[in-house]
């Protein structure tokens, strides 16, 4: 399911695109599975269903999903680039920095700094254009 | 369509202009919110959109064309006005059965349902109960009718942030319809809600 950060100013139906983008990337989500209903959303999240079905569109016209007809919306496409066992590794070495950062004494925050600030040297140094987008 | 327009609208009380000027048009489908400092003429605006008032100047018609006030406006309409108007004495089944009885339509079966969900007890005193139960409670009533345009005046003022979310979301999903691709309209602060026709 949804989850909103109102703090975020990232406009709600972006926030639901990003959420499913997020999923997909990380196998969460597989082609074939179904997003909720809109009518579930919008009761869980109290939001305006259109906000909602702009979410679904946007996902539909990128090609990710598909509508189908009196069923609902299905996951189409998949955005991993990595292999399963191989998003694996790369999480758990993630963790073990993530732990050295804390025992450091980095602080969420300054991890998030640290990290953004790093692929962004990443990226400038040749690191191919890449995709930018906002941290969530 | 449009569930509301207004053309140079204005009302005044004795000297004093409350509204002036006004010219608008929210579309159907849509969730519009009313947002402006005390004394704006929010309220106002409500008041001639459901009929209670006529206007000193210009026109306002709702769900496409229909003059404001008339028999066929407040069939298609369901208000709830600022703090919650419910005969505090009488109890939630009492409640429903007024209002019930004083429209021409009302779905029995939907709004014993919600209460239900609501966990707001039928024979309890519409006086004792909460805060967040009795804006519920008033929703529902609302809602029941089934209106095309749902008109809200500082719908959640005196709710908690729970309460706030909760009645959101009721509004929401009567919104998003019991079928498939229905969707309306609707404003906060005043908030108005509409649905197509069943085509």
């Amino acid at each position: 399911m949804f989850r909103l950060d109102p703090s975020s100013g990232v406009p709600t139906y972006l926030q639901l695109v990003q959420q499913v983008e997020h999923a997909l990337r990380l196998g969460y989500l597989k082609p074939g599975d179904q997003l909720p209903k809109v009518r579930d959303v919008v009761a869980a999240l109290a939001i305006n269903p259109n906000t909602v079905l702009k979410a679904y569109r946007e996902l539909e016209t990128k090609g990710l999903t598909a509508g189908r007809p009196g069923q609902g919306t299905f996951i189409q496409a998949t955005l991993r680039q990595v292999a399963l066992p191989e998003l694996a590794g790369l999480r758990r070495s993630l963790l073990g920095w993530l732990a050295t950062a804390d025992t450091a004494g980095l602080a969420e925050d300054g991890i998030v700094a640290l990290f953004t600030s790093v692929l962004r040297e990443f990226h400038g140094h040749g690191g191919a254009g890449g995709e930018t987008e906002g941290v969530a | 369509m449009n569930v509301i327009e207004a053309s140079g609208l204005g009302k005044r009380y004795g000297s004093t202009w409350a509204l002036r000027q006004c010219t608008l048009a929210i579309p159907e489908g849509h969730v519009a919110a009313l947002v402006g400092p005390n004394g704006a003429g929010k309220t106002t605006l409500l008041n001639l959109a459901v009929g209670l008032w006529v206007p000193t100047a210009g026109t306002v018609t709702v769900l496409g064309g229909t003059p404001a006030g008339s028999p066929a406006a407040l069939d298609g309409i369901a208000f709830v006005a600022q703090d919650t108007p419910l005969y505090k004495n009488l109890s939630v089944a009492d409640m429903l059965h007024l209002t019930r009885n004083l429209n021409r339509r009302f779905d029995q079966g939907y709004a014993k349902t919600r209460l239900d969900e609501l966990g707001i007890p039928l024979a309890r005193k519409a006086g004792r109960l909460s805060g967040g139960q009795q804006a519920q409670l008033a929703l529902t009533l609302a809602l029941a009718r089934r209106p095309r345009l749902l008109v809200l005046d500082e719908p959640m003022a005196s709710l908690d942030p729970l309460a706030r979310h909760d009645f959101m979301a009721t509004v929401m999903t009567a919104m998003a319809g019991e079928g498939e691709g229905e969707v309306g309209g609707g404003v906060v602060g005043g908030a108005f809600l509409a649905r197509p026709d069943r085509a």
